[in-house]
Order: C-alpha cells, then sequence, then structure tokens
C-alpha cells in the first residue's frame, strides 16, 4: 500500500530562548492511502502544527514532508505559489470553523477551487458533489442561511470537488452538536471505505477518533502511541494516560 | 489550535493596528476638514472688506467736486433714485459760483491708448494734486505737447497716443514720477478739453463745509478721506472683493458640505467597522446604554482633539489659500486673510458638533447589536436601511428636486445661476449618499453583470460580495460618489452655462467681420467712419446703453440694452426672434427680451440712458437667451452712447477677402483691427469660461483633494476589516495575487459603482439645466467635461487601489 503523506522528522519550534516552544520535536509518520487516521493529543501537544505543516499551510523548521496520490512531491523547500497550486489541486482542507467564504452561495464556494485555479466546473459536477454530501436543492444557499452541520458539508464537497489525494480535517466536529457531528463523520468514513478517500484528521473527541482506522497519539511534540480500530473508550483511557505528561510539561 | 503567547500577542498587537488606523483616519478626516473650514472662513473674512488707503489722485487736493446725474422715479412704495450712465459735465453756472471760495481746477479723466498700454489722460494742471512731479523737461505748452511717466517714453521723442478723438503724434516734453497711481499722460488744458469735452470733476481750494453748503445737492463733494473714493484703485478693489467673495462663497460652502459629509461618514463608518468589539462589550455584560455612552465619550475627545488641531491646520492653511488666490489673478494682490478669530470658533464647533452627530446614530445602532454577533464569525447580512436615514435621504431628494423644478417652472434663468446650481448639487449627492444602500444592489448587479460571465474565480468573487454587502458596498463607494459627483456636476454645470453663453454670443451675430481695438482702448465713431469707407463694405454699429424699466410698480430696474440701426438685423444681427420683427424697429419701437415680461405690441414707458421718460411700442420679442439678450433700440433713444460694436460684411459682389485688407489698411492708423467671425467665434470659444472656469476648477481641486484622502481613509479601513475574508480565500488554495486580484477587481466595482451614482446626479443636474437652456435659447446643448471626469474617476480609481492594496499586501504571503 503506497503512501498518500510521508512525515520525517519534523521539527516546528515558535519563539526562541527560554520562551521557546517546541510545538514538533521530531515526529515520523506515514499515512497509507485510503485511510482514515485521527491525531489525537492534549492543547499544546502539536497536533494541529502536525496538520498544518503537512497540509503545506505552515512550514517545519527541520524534517520532510512527502506527498504522494501522483508524483510524489516533497512539500518543504517549494515556493509559496507551488505550494498554493499544489494544495489547490491535491490536498482537501476542512477546518472547525468552516472557513466558507460568506459571500458565496454553496454552489460558488463549491465551485471557488477550480475556479481559482481557472477550470470552469460544470453545474452537474457541482450538483453532483453538494449531493454526495446530502445537500441537494441547497446549492442557492449562503452559508449564513445553513445550519453548522449543513456549512461543514459544503466545506467537505468543496474540499473534495478537486479529488485530492488527501483530505485533512483540523477539528471537524468542532463547532457542531454530538448528532450533527456523527453525521459528518459518517460522511467522512463513507467517502474512505466507498471512494478510496484519505483522510488525516485533528481531533479532541474520543467518539470522533472512533470513525478512523487509526489514531496516532501526540504527546509534548512528539508520538506518544498508536492503535488501530480503535474504540471511544480505549482512545479516552490511552488520552487520560497521556495528561499528566502533558500538564508536567 | 496553536495558543502559543506570542499568538495572543500577535492578535493583540493586530486588534491594536486596526484601530489605531480607523483612529487616524477619524482624527485626519476631522483635523483637514476643520482646517479646511477655518482657513476657507479666514479668506471669506478677507473678502468683507477692501483695505482702507489713503488718497491717491487727489491726495492733495483740499476739496472735489463731481458732477452728478441721477434718475428718481416714483413707485407706489416711495422714490427709486439710481445714478445714470457715462460722464456727466459739471455746469458752468456751478464752477462760477465754485470760484467764488477758492481757486478751481476743473478735472477730466479718460482712457487712452499710450506705448505702454492703456493709459489715464488728465490735464497737466491736476497732476499736482497726487504729488506728480516733474524729474526732466517741462510741462506741455502747446497742443501736442505732453508729460508721460518716467520710463513710459524718452524726452523730445514723438509718440502717437489713442485719443478718444482719434490717434495723433505728441512730442514728450517733460517726465514726471507718478506717486502709486496709474500710468498717466498729462496734456495742455486746451488739448484735454478738446479730448474730452466733459468736464467732470472739478478741485476746489477752498473749505469743505462752505463748498459743501455752496453746491447742496447739484453735486457731489469730497474731501479728506473720502477723496479715496475717486481712485480708480477703490472701485477695482471693490470690483475684485466681490468677484473673490462670491468664487470663496461657493468655495466655503462647498468645503464646509464636503467637510460635514466626510466627518460625518467616517465616524459613522469607523463605529460600524468595530460591531463586533461591541458584540463583545455586550456579550461581557454592557448594556446598550454603556456602549452607546462608550461610543459618544471616545467620539467627544476625538472630536476635540481633532478640532483643535484642525484650527492649526487652518491657521496654516488660511494665509497660503489666500496667496494662491493672488497668485492665480482670481484675488487682488494686496488680497489677506481676516483677522476675526470667527472663523476659528465656528470651524471648531462644527467639527466637534458633526463628529458627535455622525457617531450619534452610529452609537444608537452599536447600543443595538445583539452579544451573539460576537459569536458569529463573519456575517453578510446587507445592512438595511435605517428608516431614520431613509426619511432624511427621501427629504434631502425632495430638497433637491425642488431645486431643480421649481426654476424650470417660475424662471428658467436662475437655475443657470452658480448660487442656485450649487446646493442643488450637494443636496442631490447627500440624498444619493444617504440612499445607496437602496441603489447599490441593483447598480452593483448592473455593473459586474460581465463577471458573471467570467470563467475564473476573481469575477464570482468580486461580483458575490459586492451584491451580497451591498450596505458596505454603498458605504465605500460614498467618498466615490462625492468626489465623482462633484466633478461631473460642478465643472458640467459650470461648462454648460458658459458653452451656452458663448455659443449664443457667436450665434447672434451674422456679419462676417468684427472690428475690435488693438492699441486704442476702446472703439471710436472714427472707426466706424474709416469703416464705412472702405469699398463695397456693409457696416452695422451697436452702442451699448441702459434704459430704466419699473416692474410692477414697485422696483426701479436698469436694463441694459443695445441701440442699432434697423438695417443691422438684416446684415450683421440675428438675435433669436421669438415673435414679430425686429426690423420693424424704428424711434417709437422697442424690441425686448422675455425677462422683460412684455406681450408684443405692448406700449413699454420708460427711461433713456439720459434720464428722460419715453414710450416705446414693443416690435418684436426675443428670447431670454443664457445671458439675457437684452433690448434693442435705436440710436435716437440711447443718448450718449458710445461705439460698442462694430460689425462688416462684404456687399453682394464685392469680394469679402478683399473687403477685409481693404478694412484692415483703413484701420490701422486707428488702433485698430477687422477679425473674421469665425476666428472670433473660435477666440470666444477657446476663451469661454476664463476666470469662472478656472475658480471652479480650484475650489474643486481642494475640495477633491481632501475627499480623496477620504476615499483613502475609507478603504483603508474597508480592507483591514476584511482581512478574515482574504484569510478564508487563502485557505480555499487562492494564491496571494489571486486575493489581491479579487481585491483589485472589488475595489474597481466600487468605483464604478460610486462613479454610476455620481452619473445618476449628473444627469439630474445637466438634465435640469438642459431643459432650462432649451427654455430659454431653444437648444439644449450641455458640455460634460469628459477629459476632466476621467481624470477624476481615474485618481480616484488609483488612490482606491493603492490604498486597499498597501493595506492588504502585507500579510498575504502565508494563509
Amino acid at each position: 500500500m503506497t503512501n498518500a503523506v510521508r512525515l520525517t522528522g519534523l521539527r516546528k519550534t515558535y519563539g526562541s530562548g527560554e520562551s521557546a516552544v517546541h510545538a514538533l520535536a521530531g515526529v515520523s509518520l506515514s499515512f497509507a492511502s485510503g485511510g482514515f487516521t485521527a491525531v489525537m493529543g492534549p492543547s499544546g501537544s502539536g497536533k494541529s502544527t502536525l496538520l498544518q505543516c503537512a497540509a503545506g499551510l505552515d512550514r517545519p523548521d527541520a524534517g520532510s514532508v512527502l506527498l504522494g496520490g501522483g508524483p510524489p512531491v516533497e512539500l518543504t523547500g517549494l515556493s509559496e505559489k507551488r505550494l498554493t497550486t499544489l494544495r489547490r489541486e491535491r490536498i482537501g482542507f476542512v477546518f472547525q470553523s468552516f472557513n466558507l467564504l460568506p459571500t458565496l452561495t454553496a454552489e460558488q464556494n463549491v465551485s471557488l477551487p477550480a475556479r481559482l485555479a481557472g477550470r470552469r466546473v460544470s453545474r452537474k459536477a457541482l450538483r453532483q458533489a453538494l449531493s454526495e454530501v446530502g445537500l441537494d436543492g441547497r446549492g442557492g444557499h449562503r452559508p449564513h442561511e445553513m445550519s453548522g452541520g449543513q456549512q461543514q458539508r459544503v466545506a467537505l464537497a468543496r474540499a473534495l470537488v478537486t479529488r485530492p489525494a488527501v483530505l485533512f480535517a483540523d477539528e471537524p466536529t468542532g463547532a457542531l452538536d454530538t448528532e450533527t457531528g456523527a453525521q459528518v463523520l459518517r460522511l467522512l468514513r463513507g467517502l474512505v471505505d466507498g471512494h478510496g478517500l484519505t483522510v488525516i484528521m485533528v481531533t479532541h473527541d474520543p467518539v470522533a477518533a472512533s470513525y478512523a482506522h487509526r489514531v496516532v497519539y501526540l504527546a509534548d511534540g512528539r508520538v506518544a502511541g498508536e492503535d488501530h480500530e480503535p474504540t471511544p473508550s480505549r482512545v479516552a483511557a490511552a488520552l487520560a494516560d497521556l495528561r499528566p505528561v502533558a500538564v508536567a510539561a | 489550535m496553536l495558543t502559543s503567547p506570542f499568538t495572543l500577542l500577535a492578535m493583540a498587537w493586530r486588534g491594536l493596528r486596526s484601530r489605531w488606523m480607523t483612529f487616524a483616519a477619524t482624527f485626519l478626516a476631522l483635523a483637514l476638514g476643520v482646517g479646511l473650514v477655518a482657513a476657507m472662513g479666514q479668506v471669506l473674512t478677507g473678502t468683507f472688506s477692501a483695505p482702507e488707503r489713503a488718497p491717491v489722485r487727489y491726495a492733495n487736493a483740499p476739496v472735489v467736486v463731481r458732477a452728478l446725474a441721477e434718475l428718481s422715479v416714483e413707485t407706489s412704495h416711495d422714490t427709486e433714485t439710481t445714478p445714470l450712465p457715462g460722464e456727466h459735465a459739471l455746469s458752468a453756472g456751478l464752477l462760477d459760483r465754485l470760484a467764488t471760495l477758492g481757486a478751481v481746477t476743473v478735472d477730466r479723466v479718460f482712457e487712452l491708448g499710450a506705448p505702454g498700454g492703456t493709459a489715464t489722460g488728465r490735464p497737466w494742471p491736476s497732476a499736482r494734486f497726487s504729488g506728480t512731479e516733474l524729474l526732466s523737461g517741462r510741462a506741455p505748452k502747446v497742443d501736442d505737447e505732453i508729460v508721460l511717466a518716467t520710463g513710459a517714453g524718452a524726452l523730445g521723442e514723438h509718440v502717437t497716443v489713442y485719443t478718444p478723438q482719434g490717434p495723433r503724434a505728441y512730442l514728450v516734453t517733460g517726465l514726471a514720477a507718478s506717486a502709486g497711481e496709474d500710468p498717466g499722460v498729462y496734456f495742455t488744458d486746451a488739448e484735454a478739453a478738446r479730448l474730452q469735452p466733459v468736464a467732470g470733476l472739478a478741485v476746489v481750494d477752498g473749505p469743505a463745509a462752505a463748498v459743501r453748503d455752496l453746491v447742496g445737492t447739484e453735486a457731489e463733494v469730497f474731501s479728506g478721506g473720502e477723496l479715496r473714493l475717486l481712485d480708480p484703485a477703490t472701485a477695482r478693489d471693490e470690483q475684485a472683493l466681490i468677484a473673490a467673495n462670491s468664487l470663496v462663497g461657493t468655495a466655503g460652502g462647498i468645503a464646509a458640505f464636503v467637510s460635514v459629509f466626510v466627518v460625518a461618514s467616517t465616524f459613522a463608518f469607523a463605529v460600524g467597522q468595530r460591531r463586533r468589539e461591541f458584540a463583545l462589550l455586550r456579550a461581557a455584560g454592557a448594556t446598550p446604554r454603556q456602549v452607546r455612552r462608550t461610543v459618544m465619550a471616545e467620539a467627544t475627545l476625538l472630536g476635540l482633539a481633532g478640532s483643535a488641531a484642525g484650527c492649526v491646520v487652518g491657521d496654516a492653511g488660511g494665509p497660503r489659500m489666500a496667496a494662491w488666490l493672488r497668485e492665480l489673478g482670481m484675488a487682488p494682490p494686496w488680497f489677506t486673510v481676516g483677522s476675526s478669530p470667527a472663523p476659528f470658533y465656528i470651524a471648531f464647533a462644527v467639527g466637534v458638533v458633526v463628529a458627535w452627530c455622525g457617531a450619534w446614530s452610529a452609537s444608537r445602532r452599536a447600543g443595538g447589536i445583539a452579544p451573539t454577533e460576537a459569536l458569529r464569525e463573519t456575517h453578510v447580512q446587507a445592512r438595511r436601511l435605517s428608516p431614520l436615514r431613509a426619511l432624511f435621504g427621501a427629504a434631502a431628494l425632495l430638497g433637491a428636486l425642488l431645486m431643480l423644478i421649481q426654476p424650470l417652472l417660475e424662471g428658467p434663468a436662475t437655475l443657470l445661476k452658480r448660487k442656485q446650481y450649487t446646493p442643488l448639487v450637494l443636496m442631490l449627492l447627500v440624498a444619493l449618499a444617504a440612499l445607496a444602500p437602496l441603489l447599490t444592489g441593483p447598480i452593483a448587479r448592473l455593473v459586474t453583470w460581465p463577471l458573471s460571465r467570467l470563467r475564473g474565480a476573481t469575477g464570482m468573487l468580486a461580483r458575490e460580495s459586492a451584491l451580497a454587502t451591498s450596505g458596505r458596498t454603498a458605504a465605500t463607494a460614498a467618498p466615490i460618489l462625492l468626489t465623482v459627483g462633484l466633478a461631473i456636476c460642478l465643472l458640467g454645470a459650470v461648462g454648460t452655462v458658459d458653452g451656452a453663453r458663448t455659443e449664443e454670443e457667436t450665434a447672434r451675430v451674422t456679419a462676417g467681420y468684427l472690428v475690435l481695438p488693438e492699441q486704442a482702448p476702446a472703439l471710436t465713431e472714427a472707426m466706424a467712419t474709416a469703416a464705412r469707407d472702405v469699398p463695397g463694405a456693409e457696416v452695422s454699429v451697436t452702442r451699448e446703453t441702459v434704459l430704466f424699466d419699473v416692474e410692477e410698480d414697485t422696483a426701479l430696474l436698469r436694463r441694459q440694452a443695445r441701440a442699432v440701426d434697423p438695417a443691422a438685423f438684416g446684415t450683421a444681427l440675428a438675435p433669436p426672434v421669438l415673435e414679430g420683427s425686429p426690423g420693424e424697429l424704428d424711434d417709437s419701437t422697442i424690441v425686448v427680451d422675455t425677462e422683460w415680461g412684455r406681450e408684443l405690441g405692448e406700449e413699454v414707458a420708460i427711461w433713456r440712458a439720459d434720464g428722460s421718460p419715453v414710450t416705446l411700442r414693443v416690435v418684436a420679442v426675443i428670447r431670454e437667451g443664457a445671458g439675457g439678450n437684452g433690448a434693442y433700440v435705436t440710436p435716437a433713444n440711447a443718448p450718449g452712447a458710445e461705439v460698442g460694436e462694430l460689425f462688416v460684411s462684404a456687399a453682394p459682389g464685392h469680394d469679402p477677402a478683399v473687403v477685409a485688407a481693404d478694412l484692415r489698411a483703413g484701420l490701422a492708423p486707428l488702433g485698430a483691427t477687422a477679425v473674421s467671425h469665425q476666428d472670433w467665434a473660435a477666440s470666444r470659444r477657446a476663451a469661454s469660461g476664463g476666470v469662472t472656469a478656472l475658480g471652479m476648477r480650484v475650489v474643486l481641486g481642494i475640495a477633491l483633494a481632501y475627499t480623496g484622502l477620504f476615499i483613502a481613509g475609507t478603504l483603508a479601513m474597508a480592507t483591514r476589516d476584511r482581512r478574515p475574508e482574504r484569510r478564508l480565500l487563502r485557505l480555499a488554495g487562492a494564491s496571494g495575487r489571486q486575493v489581491l486580484a479579487v481585491l483589485a477587481v472589488e475595489t474597481l466595482v466600487v468605483l464604478l459603482v460610486g462613479t454610476v451614482l455620481a452619473a445618476l446626479a449628473g444627469g439630474l443636474v445637466l438634465g435640469g439645466m438642459s431643459l432650462a437652456l432649451l427654455l430659454l435659447t431653444g437648444t439644449g446643448a450641455i458640455v460634460v467635461p469628459w477629459g476632466a471626469v476621467a481624470l477624476v474617476v481615474g485618481a480616484c480609481g488609483v488612490v482606491a487601489l493603492g490604498s486597499a492594496l498597501t493595506v492588504a499586501v502585507p500579510g498575504l504571503s502565508r494563509p
């Protein structure tokens, strides 16, 4: 099985000297294509930094990010312009705060990445993308006219419309209620299992993590453990074990 | 999420920076607005009074008597008295009686064409009263000898002087130093009497009181400081001040309006921008009243500080503005700002009050912000037009329409006056700015329609953003509406009125050639005679005169008229006739324009220029025109009128080129020449507007420089405000360049929306003017200063883009 993303020796430090914070202190991880991985850890464990470095939104101080799903590309060292193009073509991203353009309708939001790349998207493809996330007939609505769950599904449709090699999700259910969150997670898992999508998700919610094939634990910027086919109780227990360490740091 | 202390610090710093920019923009708007009002106020008070000068021409004269001729008419209210035009003579009897009180020196003043240009001719004996003394040579003894001012000629030289009686060569026998007087040419008493037969002035070497008793109401008596009134500089000063006052008055009105507009909008914009901050305050437990009080307290502090700074700006700017007006020739060389502190008090009060008003309505909105808004990331609800604002906008629109329609119904000529159309333009712009949120949607839909056809993301984003947030688009477009609107409406109005007047003036004349004075100061009878001597020349003369008319038995009016030979209507003149036939004009009839309000065939009882009454029958009514076409009478009804215009056409069978050449040859010795109608019309068009247009450009230039800053400030604040949206766009996969492209297109959409709104205002104002001109002249041609408008729109675009991109570029390299 090929790797969608391979991280090797990632380091990222904020500040310097006494007040330096080592967000990533040498992380090496591989994410297989067609897998659904949850990255977990307490606050300050570096999980968001990991995601942002892996997605090319932030630059690590050291280490390598190799992106697969096509000719392998080393992200570190690429120009900002190349990074932007690459993100547009091979990487999808959904955020806790949806990050939809408030002035655009759902359909227009979904069409945005393709339009930014200078391609025209057919209305049919747009409708289909929205239909895949269960939003038939809502294409003409603006974000503020939709519920949080609907907005997150628009964001998902937008992330998927370019058929990315990997989808990064940063606390995708953080702003949603339990039931809506579960819907979004079921949708994600369905896309992984049915369409071979690769998903890397950062979360602090054990229930959310239980939808993944695999869970990776981070603490103090290092990989602190791993589990496969996790259950909420196992994840919660693992997290509880990690917590005193994080507090001590 | 990342929550390192550095991120928090960065966020705090960013917040501070955005507040800092808002404060700076508001403070600058206020300081410059107050400064503009204070400076204009100072300049305006400077136009209230001319400097008190010591007498020059009669500095050494004890008493001067000036002939007086007046017309007194009994109206239904009281007796109206008005001075008669022209030179009047002191009667021989009065001069004899004055001689019993002391030595009498008769003085005559007349215009000449001298080697150095236009000069004043006077008899040498009265030169001593202005302290003019011989520096070399001697006084003139015989008719063809003169004394010149030093520098104007050399002793023993023969010079040609163009006198009212024609050119003559004189021998320079003396050179004199004139004490501050206009360049003079001094003749012998007898020669001066020949050149100017009317003895209008007399210097009496006697006690003023005795002279006054003796003269009574027969003439005017001047002594002491009053002698200043006889100096030509006094009249010139007054004229210059009237012109400067009118210009600065308009400029001040526009400046005050623009300042109020900008300050109020900036305060409202700044408060509107901080919705989220106020929502956070509300969420933290602040009552709406506390939020309102916070806003008002800030506005008060900022208002006081900004207004104080504005007074400093105005103190420096006023004298500079006065100097500018002097340099451009729009104010006399001695012009300075007034010394009254009133403009500063007024400007300061205006600043504080306007800051308050601008913040007040915004504070009510701020108080009404729901705490939940703090939780929303971004909101795009189009801000609804508040009922108060809608009411205000509707009232302003109604007022503007009334100001436009009322003159059309009652007297279209008033609409062509600057004092009428300037307030109309300002009112209309306020109305459009207030109602802009209603109009912005449809306009934005229209101007961005081509964008919806584009494939890429830029067009879609710019269009949807303009449409979804029409309230914000309206607020950002307001400064552009103001800037472009002022330019289109005011420059268009000035250009239209000037163009119509020039067109009318040149269309009135059908003659092939016009005689114009060159070295001679004015046209003379001798030139008319010389023209008539040219073979094949058909000569027509008009004479400027006035007629006195009592309107509705209350007001004694002085009306301009031309005296012509009726034959001129066939050959040289074609006034715009509505009814009747001007060719029937004779000594018992008159041609009037519609301003007279008289019917064809009506008998009109009027007074001639010498005050004699006459009753004339109306044989033709002509259009009032854009500048007033006036009336036509025969020379018999224009006593004392001098040659005003001299027209020449080639008679049938004569080559116009030959006639013109002969004409020029005949006129050259008299100091005049002939120009073709075509050349004359072209030069009139080129000179069209002149000082008015220049004045309006200066006024607008100052106002537009200020509104340009307003555009920059508003766009900087708006762009800063939308930083989160740009971040979203970056996260959605847009490159930094694409984000800038979207911003640039959005800014251009705002520019277009503002320009379309301004064009609406321009269409209404110029459309109204076109209608007024159609009623007045029969043609409704308007002049749109495309070049100037394009320049202003272009400059607005550069400022807007520059300001938006400058704010947006930093921090774009990373999502």
